[in-house]
């Protein structure tokens, strides 16, 4: 019996939201997800677009400023300012990416042997997302050494790929990388002939007849001749020295799909970490430059949900006053005696500082132990270099000159072994000896965040703080695999902190997002799952911190917002979701609003672009509502309703450049107790990066989004 | 009316029947109307609405004084550092502090 398909490889079929039997190409799958006529119960093949997804289901009031202690000891912690929480963490399931912002960000390595591929079989690939193409993306090679270079990279304009020899052959290929979108571009090399490949795609093979060695510079990544030459990200770039990974005669490859891993021959493998690290077995020195940033943002699709256990979270603190303490003291989190063994550790993902002064990220009230930042002997500085000491009349401790990266995940680790104190960073040993006793000890309150006496907080975020009393859990000076999944409370655990207890959570492990006023997880209605996010119209809002996310910048791209809304109310204006600067209504960010007669409205700044959809939404309804940008043409924007586009469309191409979030405020009314106030439940609020979900009518989701 | 709360959500007088629900204050029956009901760490507040942020400053809630301090908000932008990663130290370093500005350091006998 013949069996139905989408018709590339057998008869026609037609799939539903419910069932797609038979045998289909990803062409046909990805076409029908486009129709939105795919079963949605399964995993979404564009999750590693998805940049937000907000679930809604959760108890009933639970918001994100409720911190627990996951020792034993169950410790009651108090939260000032608004430090909030989320499932942003060091194990993201969606896998990493660079950013860099096309102004002084690239990263660096040694000009070594393992890494020149002068005259070499070898391969060169990698994912890259580019935002622009003003100005080329070096995605490889040797920097200008004040007469040649070698470069591996996507040129300005056309965004073709090409290699140049030093001081020798250009080979370009005939078609290019597409913007706002991930690419897998790979260069590969056997004896002097070279090939390129787009998306698996040979789109240049020719022979280099001219070269001159390989350079004496720096080997850099999104820099030539001191010029920044990246704007977009960066995932998985692996350089083969001594392989031809694809066959340079094929005209097609598969192209990977799944995180590249160190095969044989790999002289580096990076961009694909939760901190800038080469992962091949030379481990070469990535060195950062500018803010050149780690985020949670790759190619592939995740193989597993998020989950507390799996993936875990991380608390913000926002360098204004936030940090967390113990409610009361206790004996537990002090070493007993002077020569009692202990571990303290924590990831910190560091945003910026607020001062050169020094701050602290795990502290105990009486100074027992304080892992601080930026200290230096003597003087304070702003080189991010931990330290690791106690006060007792004076202060004693080690001090690393190994600084923390700004915008990337570090665990620290900070043990007394009974004699001898040690600094690990990322399971290397930074700095040991003393003080060879800790005198402070008895009864005391951990903070985390800030100073032991309060001030100095630490801006970023903060994972798996964890104190163990009575335990070394390091070798002693040598180096360990950093943990790779959440910590939990094993013996002697006096006090942790995993930040998982995020009402309001993002499926994407991207964001971590502070719950304003009394936003919450509610029961009184649902869509699915027996919950939603509750506004309750009177100062009640969820936002990213105050981070121009790069995630939210669409720039020139498609993307695609929507969510399912019950508005209670709709004789107001209301915003569902705001991507502005607080601080600029005029900056170039969407902001979505229902008006006073319940018509969407769409703006850039100050400039409409759907001034009112032609449909309204219904008060205490259920409504699925998506906002798309497809591509540059008239009509690029389009508002369905329950799976129909409004009669309204807009059509702007404004690069948007602000990636705040706002969600049930606008930006510049974040302070306000009413004005701009959503009223009513929101459910499944998803975001699309880079591309557009729909683009011809579709029937309304029939099952909560897939969270991978 | 007896009021429960699951890892610290805002009481309600219902549950889910899942289990970790444990009881909790009932909120106060009058609110004055200038001030502002609030559940956090565990305990129903009344306090004074937020003042309204100015430029490069927040308004934040300290609750172990239970009061609004006004905080620098950060202004300025990243620092850009190079920063060479995997350095290891081949002799073990000792410090003291001695010159860091600690306020008035607590301990505790």
């Amino acid at each position: 019996m013949p069996r139905g398909n989408g018709g590339i490889i057998g008869p026609a079929n037609i799939p539903t939201t419910a069932s797609a039997k038979g045998v289909w190409s990803l062409i046909e799958q990805m076409i029908a997800q486009r129709q939105g006529i795919w079963p949605l119960s399964g995993t979404d093949p564009f999750f590693y677009y998805t940049t937000l997804l907000l679930p809604g289901n959760g108890t009933n009031g639970a918001q994100n400023n409720t911190f627990l202690d996951g020792s034993a000891n169950n410790f009651t912690i108090t939260r000032n300012g608004n430090t909030t929480q989320g499932t942003f963490s060091p194990f993201s399931q969606t896998g990493w990416g660079n950013y860099f912002d096309g102004s002084g960000d690239y990263l660096t390595t040694p000009n070594v042997t393992a890494l020149n591929l002068y005259n070499v079989t070898n391969t060169v690939e990698c994912w890259v997302y580019p935002l622009s193409f003003s100005t080329a993306f070096q995605l490889y090679g040797t920097d200008f050494d004040g007469t040649y270079y070698t470069l591996f990279e996507i040129l300005s304009t056309s965004g073709y790929p090409r290699y140049i020899s030093r001081n020798g052959t250009q080979i370009t290929g005939s078609s290019g990388v597409t913007l706002n979108q991930w690419n897998h571009v790979a260069f590969g090399r056997s004896g002097s002939t070279q090939s390129i490949w787009v998306n698996g795609i040979r789109v240049a093979s020719g022979t280099i007849t001219s070269e001159d060695g390989w350079g004496t510079a720096v080997i850099s990544i999104g820099r030539f001749n001191a010029e920044s030459r990246a704007n977009g990200y960066l995932s998985n770039l692996r350089v083969v020295k001594g392989t031809d990974v694809y066959g340079i005669s094929n005209t097609t490859i598969t192209v990977p799909t799944a995180p590249l891993t160190a095969i044989a021959n790999t002289s580096l493998l990076t961009c694909q970490s939760n901190r800038f690290i080469d992962n091949s077995s030379n481990n070469f020195t990535i060195t950062r430059n500018g803010n050149t940033s780690v985020v949670a943002f790759s190619p592939f699709n995740p193989t597993e949900n998020w989950s507390a256990a799996a993936i875990g979270g991380s608390g913000y603190f926002d360098g204004a006053g936030d940090y967390l303490v113990m409610a009361t003291a206790s004996a537990a989190i002090n070493p007993s005696t002077s020569t009692t063994p202990f571990t303290i550790e924590c990831w910190v993902y560091t945003t910026g500082t607020t001062s050169t002064t020094l701050y602290s990220a795990l502290a105990s009230e009486n100074y027992g132990f304080v892992l601080g930042f930026g200290g230096a002997l003597g003087a304070y500085d702003s080189n991010q270099t931990p330290w690791f000491g106690n006060f007792s009349g004076s202060w004693n401790g080690i001090r690393s000159t190994t600084s923390i990266p700004l915008m990337a995940w570090t665990h620290i680790a900070c043990v007394f072994t009974g004699s001898t104190s040690y600094i690990y960073q990322n399971g290397v040993m930074t700095a040991s000896g003393g003080p060879s006793t800790w005198a402070v000890t008895g009864s005391s309150k951990v903070r985390i965040g800030c100073r032991p006496d309060g001030p100095n907080p630490f801006t970023g975020y903060i994972s798996n703080a964890r104190v163990v009393i009575g335990s070394n859990l390091y070798p002693n000076g040598t180096t360990f695999t950093p943990p790779t999944a959440p910590l939990t409370a094993i013996t002697n655990t006096s006090l942790l902190l995993n930040f998982t207890n995020a009402g309001i959570y993002d499926a994407t492990a991207k964001n971590v997002l502070e719950t304003v006023g009394d936003a919450k997880i509610s029961t009184a209605q649902s869509k699915w799952g027996g919950s939603s996010i509750s506004f309750d119209g009177t100062g009640d809002y969820l936002i990213n911190a105050s981070i121009n996310s790069p995630l939210y910048q669409f720039n020139s791209g498609d993307f695609t917002v929507e969510m399912w809304i019950y508005p209670t109310t709709v004789s107001v204006v209301q915003y569902i979701i705001d991507f502005r600067d607080p601080a600029s209504q005029t900056s170039a960010g969407i902001q979505w609003f229902l008006s006073s007669s319940a018509k969407c409205g769409i703006y850039v700044g100050t400039t409409a672009i759907i001034a009112a959809s032609t449909t309204s939404i219904t008060a205490n309804t259920w409504t699925h509502v998506a906002l798309v940008k497809n591509g540059t043409g008239s009509g690029n924007y389009k508002i369905y309703i329950n799976g129909t586009a409004d009669a309204t469309t807009g059509t702007n191409t404004t690069a948007l450049t602000q990636g705040f979030l706002s969600v049930g405020t606008s930006g510049n009314q974040r302070n306000t107790a009413s004005t701009d106030k959503f009223n009513g439940y929101i459910q499944d609020l998803r975001v699309t990066t880079g591309y557009a979900r729909y683009t011809t009518n579709f029937t309304a989701p029939t099952a909560a989004f897939p969270t991978l | 009316m007896q009021y429960w709360t699951k890892k610290g959500s805002i009481p309600s007088t219902e549950t889910d029947g899942t289990e970790g629900w444990q009881q909790a204050p009932a909120p106060p029956a009058e609110v004055p109307a200038d001030k502002e009901l609030v559940w956090l760490n565990w305990e129903w507040l009344i306090r004074d609405p937020k003042p309204q942020d100015r430029a490069g400053w927040q308004w934040n809630w300290q609750h172990e004084d239970k009061m609004w301090v006004e905080c620098v908000w950060q202004t300025k932008p990243l620092e850009e550092i190079p920063v060479t990663l995997a350095e290891i130290l081949t002799t073990g370093q000792t410090a003291r502090f001695e010159e860091i500005p600690v306020s008035n350091p607590v301990t505790i006998d």
